[in-house]
């Protein structure tokens, strides 16, 4: 994945509302679960966060990964190869950031703010389910946002989502629409803010849908990157039984496991 | 394993202490238990029994000629501190109470060694058991948890080959420090197969190729 391109986004989406939007994933998962298992998901759960809370484990992603290994394998195929990787690297083999950072070629603070941005994608892409016209319909008409005039012409702002994500361009919908390109181009980041920022999370979701689908290139149409090679040598006294703890490469021993608690 | 600093044959005969961890992240506790052996002055000797990495509740055993470098392990985050026997003892004296007395353990040198022969020998068996070919998980290191295939082998090193699926990892690792993975299935030789792996495709065995990442 393009590192640029990555930073663009969390550029354009300011720390404070990525932030936010990423708590709110967190407990998107936690209802998700409780609706997966039958059971009530904790009515004060918004106010919950891994980072205020860290000792409610429903709320934890490791024991998310770890007790639903299937559905979290089956969350993850919507990311890139590479952050699939990563995520499994990170929840289900204790990874650090550090560590991963090292063989994908980015600096640990890097490496976190992705995995960070990867589970607000999961958790969106899990709330919000399959973006079809009527999915769309259905939460636009909840905020009072399904029409729109634009133009003089009133639009069905679904339709117009639908084909923008579908199509993934301005001029397309501007087409069918026969509207002016530039007014499309300037409505839908004005749309996906005001739907990100607020309490529902469906409408929260299709928020980040739309920035997903604004700010980033299509992973579809991407050439394959090369396959990349690396090479890693321990040093002789990892695994070996008598360690004298001043020999070189001691580093290396009791490599450290990553705490994924939030 | 053991751990050691400075001449550990001035050390031979001289009982153990017992160190009780209590923890469950056992390797942070080497980790650190490792540093203060690092910043140690008189020689010193620990052995780290194989261990359930699941449990909270370890033991490891430590000898020096001086008494404070061992009781300096003892400050180490995670040692709650020597193993000790509890006695009451009460003086008969009038008004006085029961106490309890807390005596250190002191392993005999012969008990040790008896379960450290056993630990060199599981040791050395594992590595024996690793073949060309074999799926192994790396202990630690660099790679530490990463499955792959050793495609190259020595008496004392092993090249894994783990593929990712966007890249390929070759690490150049000791055979000490692969765990044999032989015995698992062909089609669950993934690069991160776990416990939670297992447990997931024993209880789904369909979900394997359907929900796995590419």
């Amino acid at each position: 994945m393009d590192n640029g391109t990555e930073f663009s986004y969390w550029n354009i989406v300011s720390d404070k509302a990525s932030q936010s939007l990423y708590i709110r994933s967190t407990t998107t998962l936690d209802r998700l679960i409780a609706e997966e298992e039958g059971t009530q998901a904790d009515p004060d759960a918004a106010l919950f966060s891994f980072e205020t809370n860290p000792d409610n484990h429903s709320t934890s992603m490791l024991s998310f990964a770890h007790e639903h290994t299937s559905r979290f394998l089956a969350l993850l195929t919507i990311l890139d190869p590479e952050y699939q990787e990563m995520c499994v690297g990170y929840y289900l083999l204790g990874k650090t950031e550090e560590q991963l950072g090292r063989i994908y070629g980015r600096s640990q603070s890097v490496t976190g703010y992705e995995i960070k941005a990867c589970i607000t994608n999961l958790a969106m892409s899990a709330a919000l389910g399959e973006p079809t016209r009527d999915n769309l319909r259905t939460i636009l008409d909840g905020c009072q946002m399904e029409t729109m005039v634009i133009q003089d012409k009133t639009v069905s702002l679904s339709h117009l989502l639908y084909l923008f994500i579908q199509t993934r361009s301005f001029k397309d919908v501007a087409d069918v629409f026969r509207i002016h390109r530039p007014h499309i181009r300037r409505l839908l980041p004005v749309v996906a803010e005001r739907l990100t920022n607020s309490k529902n999370v469906k409408e929260a979701a299709l928020g980040h849908l739309i920035n997903r689908v604004l700010y980033r290139s299509d992973p579809a149409t991407n050439a394959p990157k090369e396959r990349q090679y690396l090479k890693l040598q321990d040093p002789p006294v990892v695994g070996s039984f008598e360690i004298d703890v001043t020999a070189e490469g001691f580093d290396h021993l009791f490599t450290s496991e990553s705490d994924p608690r939030f | 394993m053991i751990l050691y600093r400075g001449n550990r044959n001035k050390l031979t005969q001289l009982s153990w202490h017992c160190l009780h961890i209590t923890s469950t992240q056992l390797t942070e506790v080497l980790r650190s238990l490792v540093r203060a052996l690092k910043k140690a002055t008189d020689d010193i000797e620990v052995f780290v029994p194989p261990a359930d990495h699941s449990s909270e509740e370890h033991y490891v055993f430590a000898r020096s000629q001086n008494p404070q470098t061992i009781q300096r392990l003892t400050s180490v985050r995670g040692i709650q501190g020597f193993a000790c026997q509890e006695r009451l003892v009460f003086d008969g004296s009038k008004g006085s109470e029961p106490t309890i007395v807390r005596t250190p353990i002191r392993v005999p040198d012969s008990e040790v060694q008896a379960m450290l022969a056993k630990a060199r020998l599981a040791h050395s068996e594992q590595a024996q058991q690793i073949r060309q070919g074999s799926f192994v998980r790396i202990r630690d290191g660099q790679a530490r948890n990463y499955c792959g295939h050793v495609t190259k082998l020595n008496s004392k090193r092993a090249i894994v080959t783990i593929s990712l699926p966007t890249r390929t990892l070759t690490v150049d690792t000791s055979r000490g420090n692969l765990l044999d993975l032989s015995q698992v299935p062909e089609a669950r030789q993934l690069y991160f197969y776990s416990e939670a792996i297992e447990r997931m495709l024993t209880e789904e065995p369909e979900a394997l190729l359907s929900r796995m990442p590419d």
